[in-house]
């Protein structure tokens, strides 16, 4: 019999627990030569602001040792566009629609919530409190519990749809922040959000990225991602959506394994464009082999070295 | 649409001073590229170097279900991906990007100018435009510091149209830039059109040229891309817009390009 891949995000019930990170699939739409999208446990889209966003100047990002620093600056046409020209394309498909949304005033993750909370095709809205990009913006609501909890707060208070918030690991103490978030009404925490870094060219002089600083992601992030997914299981009850430097499927099980009921991928959307399959696939696999018959018997399992 | 294969390697031989030329079988993506169109290479071990690099494509062979890639060996990855030999696989993601399509209307010459690694996008345009009504005219101008740097002048030639060579050091061809050309061609000829690729200084000239002397241009511009699929946002360009502020929007270098009309270019 085949292993049952199906988890629970709260209310959301996902058919496998393969997502796609924010900002890494665009919209979705360039993807249809690589897969059917409806393979996905869920998409989550590029960060939706309310007002369109031109995003930072060039260069944007840069390589580094097994991973990449970005500065993009949250480039997208709007939560109007979205909805009038990006929804009806994911709409088609047989997968939940995570809308990823963010801003720098609490104002602004009101609007958001209440302009998407009847958005046909909109399963669930994360936020984004920890963008590092923006230089009044995301961060700060994401290191300070009190404002976490407010900003998820008032977002609960204007929706209907399961609420997910994205933890920014640039914190001193990231449970402290899960705590916060599921406090105020979180249903389920996505993390890890990329850590905030630079690249300076030597030969040059000069910062390597127009914005100096920008969000480091790939595989270089790993153990650090995998250590805040294992300390914020240990601290909430409440799903974890685990990402940061997963490329393929055993990386993805090692996140299960520390307590993520689901994975997202992220950079190597970049390299492996069919990564998902694959992610899918080895998954399948392992619980195959070990005759578990359920993703689930897996999910926070990771036992003492000796 | 894009496809990511696993293309095995016909042939990658060094041509020039550090050029090659890469051949892969990858039917898909043959079938399918256009002059201007790149594809997204990932050569390494593990996690270095971690990304795809984009590589225009210089020729296509649809019946043998083969392209040609022609690269210069500068970074960790290029230099890398030069030690690999025939029968090895390389990961492709293409056709990437839109194409350089012939403008209508052309009175006098299409004018093509190459700049040294620049050629690809351009040897694949002529090839495609010999032989249709509208390309009256072909004038290459192929560029490059020395003659050593020069790429695809030979195939160039293979193909029968016009050529021109500049060298910057009068190793090969006229002593000067491809602008010294570009400037003869344009000045005897009725009305001509002009598709350029090579570094951005080159680009830059000759953009603003033809802007200034109102002849339609088309240049292909290189960036960062991380993803080359159009979902990263990395890869931007400045486009003139007046809707937004400041007059200008960012596209994506890889999906709303890498060719882009001359007029709605802004440069830094
Ligand atoms: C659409 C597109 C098409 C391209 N087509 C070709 C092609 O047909 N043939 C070809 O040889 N190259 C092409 N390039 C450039 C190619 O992708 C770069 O040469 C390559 O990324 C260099 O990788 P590397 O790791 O070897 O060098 P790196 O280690 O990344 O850099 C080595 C040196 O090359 C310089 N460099 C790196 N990238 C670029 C770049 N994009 N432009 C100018 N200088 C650069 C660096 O500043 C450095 O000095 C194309 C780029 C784009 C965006
Ligand atoms: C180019 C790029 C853009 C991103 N944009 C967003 C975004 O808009 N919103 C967000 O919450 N996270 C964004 N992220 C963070 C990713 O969703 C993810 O949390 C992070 O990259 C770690 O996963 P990875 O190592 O698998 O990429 C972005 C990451 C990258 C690389
Ligand atoms: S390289 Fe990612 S959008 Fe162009």
């Amino acid at each position: 019999m085949k292993p049952d891949l199906s988890v629970s995000l709260g209310p959301l019930r996902l058919k496998n627990p393969v997502l796609t990170a924010s900002g890494t699939f665009g919209f979705g739409s360039e993807w249809a030569g690589f897969y059917d999208l409806g393979i996905l446990g869920a998409i989550t889209v590029k960060a939706v602001t309310v007002q369109p966003r031109r995003g930072n100047p060039m260069p944007r990002t840069v390589e580094t040792a097994a991973g990449m620093l970005n500065a993009i600056g949250l480039q997208n046409p709007g939560v109007e566009a979205f909805i009038a020209e990006k929804m009806p394309y994911l709409r088609r498909f047989d997968c939940p629609v995570i809308v990823n949304i963010a801003a720098d005033n609490i104002e602004d993750f009101r609007t958001l919530a209440e302009r998407l909370d009847q958005v046909p095709g909109v399963s669930a809205l994360e936020v984004n409190i920890s963008c590092p990009n923006q230089a009044c913006g995301g961060i700060e609501f994401g290191v300070d519990p009190t404002l976490t909890h407010q900003v998820i707060g008032d977002v609960r208070a204007r929706t209907r749809l399961p609420v997910i918030a994205k933890l920014s690991p640039n914190v001193t103490d990231i449970a402290l922040i899960a705590r916060a978030a599921v406090e105020a009404g979180a249903d389920a925490l996505s993390l890890v959000n990329t850590y905030v870094g630079t690249a300076i060219d030597a030969r040059t002089g000069r910062f390597r990225l127009a914005n100096r600083t920008g969000g480091l992601s790939g595989p270089c992030i790993k153990p650090l991602a995998l250590l805040a997914v294992w300390r914020v299981a240990q601290a909430v009850k409440a799903p974890i959506i685990g990402m940061g430097g997963i490329f393929d499927a055993t990386d993805a099980i090692e996140f299960l394994l520390a307590g993520a009921s689901a994975v997202a991928l992220g950079t190597v959307n970049f390299v492996h464009p069919r990564a998902a399959v694959d992610v899918i696939a080895g998954i399948e696999k392992y619980l195959e082999e070990r005759e578990l018959a359920s993703v689930t018997d897996i999910i926070g399992r990771v036992q003492p070295a000796v | 649409m894009p496809c990511q294969i696993e293309a095995r390697i016909l042939q990658n031989a060094s041509e020039n001073d550090g050029i090659y030329r890469l051949r892969l079988h990858a039917p898909a993506i043959a079938a399918h590229a256009g002059p201007g169109q790149f594809v997204h290479v990932l050569y390494g071990d593990g996690f270095g170097p971690l990304m795809r690099r984009p590589f225009s494509i210089h020729d296509v062979e649809p019946a043998a279900g083969c392209f040609d890639v022609v690269y210069a060996a500068r970074g960790a990855f290029t230099t890398g991906m030069a030690a690999l030999r025939a029968g090895d696989t390389l990961s492709v993601v293409g056709p990437l990007g839109n194409t350089f399509t012939l403008m209508e209307d052309i009175a006098g010459p299409h004018v093509l100018v190459a700049g040294g690694v620049g050629a690809p996008p351009l040897h694949l345009l002529a090839k495609t435009a010999l032989g249709k009504p509208e390309t009256r005219r072909l004038v290459v101008i192929n560029g490059a510091r020395t003659s050593h740097h020069l790429v695809a002048t030979g195939d160039f030639l293979a193909l029968g149209v016009e050529v021109r060579v500049t060298t910057d050091d009068g190793s090969a061809g006229r002593h000067g830039t491809v602008m010294d050309e570009l400037r003869e061609v344009v000045g005897d000829a009725q009305r001509c059109a002009v598709y350029a690729c090579g570094p951005e200084p080159m680009l830059r000239a000759v953009a603003e040229f033809c802007v200034a002397q109102r002849i339609p241009c088309r240049v292909s511009l290189e960036t960062v891309m991380p993803c080359g699929t159009g979902v990263c946002m990395g890869c931007v360009v400045k486009v003139r817009d007046p809707n937004e502020a400041d007059g200008f929007a960012y596209v994506r270098a890889c999906h709303d390009g890498p060719v882009f009309d001359a007029e709605e270019l802004l440069w830094d």
